[in-house]
């Protein structure tokens, strides 16, 4: 006897049991990144301090290596990171932003192709260029920060949304939701990622950069490397350096931290 | 089925009047001079090879694709100039990426629509559970994972009970179960058949794969190169009536057999069976001649057919089953006659592979069993 019938088709089945929960956003930090790089940096003070207590300091040096002075290059040195990087992003990124919409889309690719060539230029050229043409001083050192650190902001800001999956753009357009919409909610979080390595980019040549600012009158924390040459006086010189780059690292490392907790869940 | 069947008149949900789409830079028309209706409520397939300008007609629809020229009408109002977000709010997109966002879990996907309409947070959050549940996922395991965490069949389950979500009446859909592996295609496009039977909304699916339109197609429209329709018709007029070559080599071979996967054993003529207790049987032996089709039965359940005796084996169909499957049982039987039961297992008749052979015309098929079955016309033509 051969009786057949159709089965209606099994219900999906549903792994019920496995209740997989959303990942966290603190997953992305493990403790080692929480925890080396700072680790290291405050070694790296610390061994500056040994360094400089183990010398007798002379009159010129204890000018310069006294905290009221280094405290207030500190913050003019950070002053100009912050400015100009805050700067650049407000520029850049709503730049990038226009230059991927469909109407300036087929520019995007020659902007592309100049911001690579661009960032070959050297800073302490643009610097001294500036303050030959346009004078010296804070905001002239602002500018140059700028217009150095712009290119990899807009650079990375265009690739990261030239790489959002046209299908997400087309399914959320399909979907009633207005350019607008689909542009802070599909194409800006999806690019952040590659956005934030670009700011973080700009960032580290911000601190490096206006450490060559002093040579225009800016302040910070060229000062001391400038004196330390100029006078001859090592630990000057050694001061200036390793806070400028204990600075540079510890910024590079708060943006590592901010850029994994502002990364989109889910990717 | 088709709304011809039960004789009211249908209504226009979709119309296409005579739209073309003229892409910069081609020198031919992706789509030239088209005109189509859907009707309320039937999945209309747009088949065809491709580049052929399924997904370029079907998102003129939704004016994802601006027509060059013509005009678009949904639900009878003309939509052409229209805005076009709200119009796609109306709309139910689904396509081949699915296209979740991957930075939101399948609550806030399928929330989207609402969300951008102004529902209140409560109302979508039953929306998203009433959905999940209709799409077969489980609303507790689900709605708080991400895109990433889900297989290509849930991801695209999702994607349909996104298109769903404000509950528009027209869905298109591009190739939705065209990535994924034959088995989960398969069975997406029996759940969705089985979704329609529920929830009646006007369909315009776009594929290339000719057994997914015959499966899922009210009507199917043959696409040829530059947006032309070759022909429109049900499956079944499709596969016995190809109007011309092109349409003929693209559906393929065995048209007329393949025909038969498309009707139901119920809507054919069934003859009277008659049925015989088995006790009655063995006490009459073979002396007396037995009725034409009289089956031996023990309480109820059928066992042979009182001619053939004990020994020969049986074929035995479900009504609900298509007549292809009924022959392959009879042949698989050696048996040219098959018992019908209805679903629950009660003897309806039995059909004979004569009937088969009279009744495979596309204009049968589709029809219920009370337009041809017994009492109704019992000879077509
Ligand atoms: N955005 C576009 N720009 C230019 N040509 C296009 C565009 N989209 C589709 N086409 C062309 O139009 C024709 C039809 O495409 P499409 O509608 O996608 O076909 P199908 O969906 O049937 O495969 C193809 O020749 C394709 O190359
Ligand atoms: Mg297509």
């Amino acid at each position: 006897m051969t009786v057949s019938s159709i089965e209606p088709s099994p219900n999906p089945t549903v792994p019920a049991s496995t209740t997989v929960r959303p990942p966290r956003r603190l997953r992305h930090l493990s403790l080692a990144d929480v925890i080396v790089t700072p680790a290291v940096l405050l070694a790296v003070l610390a061994a500056l301090m040994v360094y400089l207590n183990s010398r007798e300091l002379d009159d010129i040096e204890q000018r310069s290596i006294n905290w009221p002075t280094i405290s207030r290059l500190l913050v003019e040195h950070i002053q100009l990171v912050a400015v100009s990087s805050l700067l650049v992003i407000a520029i850049a990124v709503p730049t990038g932003v226009l230059l991927t919409r469909p109407a300036l889309r087929h520019a995007s690719g020659p902007i592309l192709a100049l911001a690579n060539l661009g960032q070959a230029v050297p800073s302490i050229g643009v610097l001294v260029l500036l303050a030959v043409t346009v004078g010296t001083g804070f905001r002239m050192a602002i500018i140059a920060l700028v217009l150095v650190a712009f290119l990899s902001v807009l650079r990375n800001t265009i690739v990261g949304l030239m790489g959002v999956d046209r299908a997400l753009i087309d399914a959320a357009r399909g979907m009633g939701l207005t350019k607008t919409r689909v542009l802070f909610l599909v194409e800006l979080p999806l690019s952040v990622p590659v956005m934030l390595a670009g700011i973080r980019v700009a960032l580290i040549l911000n601190v490096g950069n206006a450490a060559l600012a002093s040579y225009t009158n800016a302040g910070g924390l060229g000062t001391l490397i400038q004196a330390g040459i100029a006078l001859n006086r090592m630990p000057v010189l050694i001061t200036g350096c390793v806070l400028a780059a204990v600075l540079a690292l510890t910024l590079d490392w708060l943006a590592g931290v901010v850029e994994r907790v502002v990364r989109p869940r889910g990717l | 089925m088709s709304d011809t069947v039960t004789g009211e008149p249908p209504r226009t949900m979709i119309r296409l009047d005579r739209v073309s789409k003229a892409y910069p830079g081609l020198d031919a028309a992706a789509v030239a001079d088209l005109s189509l209706e859907v009707y309320a409520g039937e999945i209309v397939v747009l088949l065809g090879p491709s580049g052929c300008g399924k997904t370029t007609t079907m998102r003129m629809i939704n004016r994802l694709i601006e027509p060059t020229s013509g005009r678009v009408y949904v639900d009878g109002e003309d939509v052409t100039d229209v805005d076009a977000d709200h119009l796609r709010r109306r709309i139910g997109y689904v396509i081949q990426q699915v296209g979740l966002l991957p930075h939101l879990t399948v609550g806030a996907n399928i929330g989207l629509v609402p969300r951008t309409l102004g529902w209140p947070r409560s109302r979508i959050d039953q929306r998203v559970t009433e959905l999940l549940e209709l799409l077969g996922l489980d609303p507790d395991a689900y709605r708080q994972r991400y895109p990433k965490q889900l297989s290509g069949g849930e991801q695209q389950r999702v994607g349909v009970a996104r298109a769903l979500a404000a509950d528009p009446p027209v869905m298109l859909m591009d190739e939705p179960f065209g990535a994924l592996d034959p088995i989960i295609r398969d069975r997406l496009q029996d759940e969705f058949l089985q979704l329609q039977e529920k929830i009646r909304k006007t369909v315009v699916f776009v594929t290339h794969d000719i057994e997914e339109a015959i499966k899922l197609g009210d009507r199917i429209a043959v696409f040829r190169k530059g947006g032309q329709i070759a022909q429109f018709d049900t499956p079944a007029r499709l596969l016995a009536q190809p109007a011309d070559d092109f349409v003929a080599s693209f559906i393929g071979s065995g048209g007329s057999v393949r025909l038969l996967g498309l009707q139901r054993v119920s809507e054919l003529p069934l003859e009277p069976v008659a049925t015989v207790d088995a006790a009655t049987a063995r006490s009459t032996g073979l002396d007396a001649e037995p009725a034409e089709h009289s089956v031996v039965v023990d309480a109820g359940r059928p066992l042979y057919w009182q001619r053939g005796g004990a020994d020969r084996p049986m074929a035995v169909v479900r009504s609900t089953q298509t007549v292809f499957e009924a022959l392959d049982t009879m042949l698989a039987a050696h048996d040219e006659t098959a018992l019908v039961l209805d679903e629950d297992g009660r003897i309806r008749g039995c059909l004979r592979a004569g009937t088969v052979m009279r009744h495979a015309h596309p204009d049968e098929v589709g029809r219920t069993a009370s337009a041809v079955g017994p009492g109704g016309p019992g000879e077509w033509r």
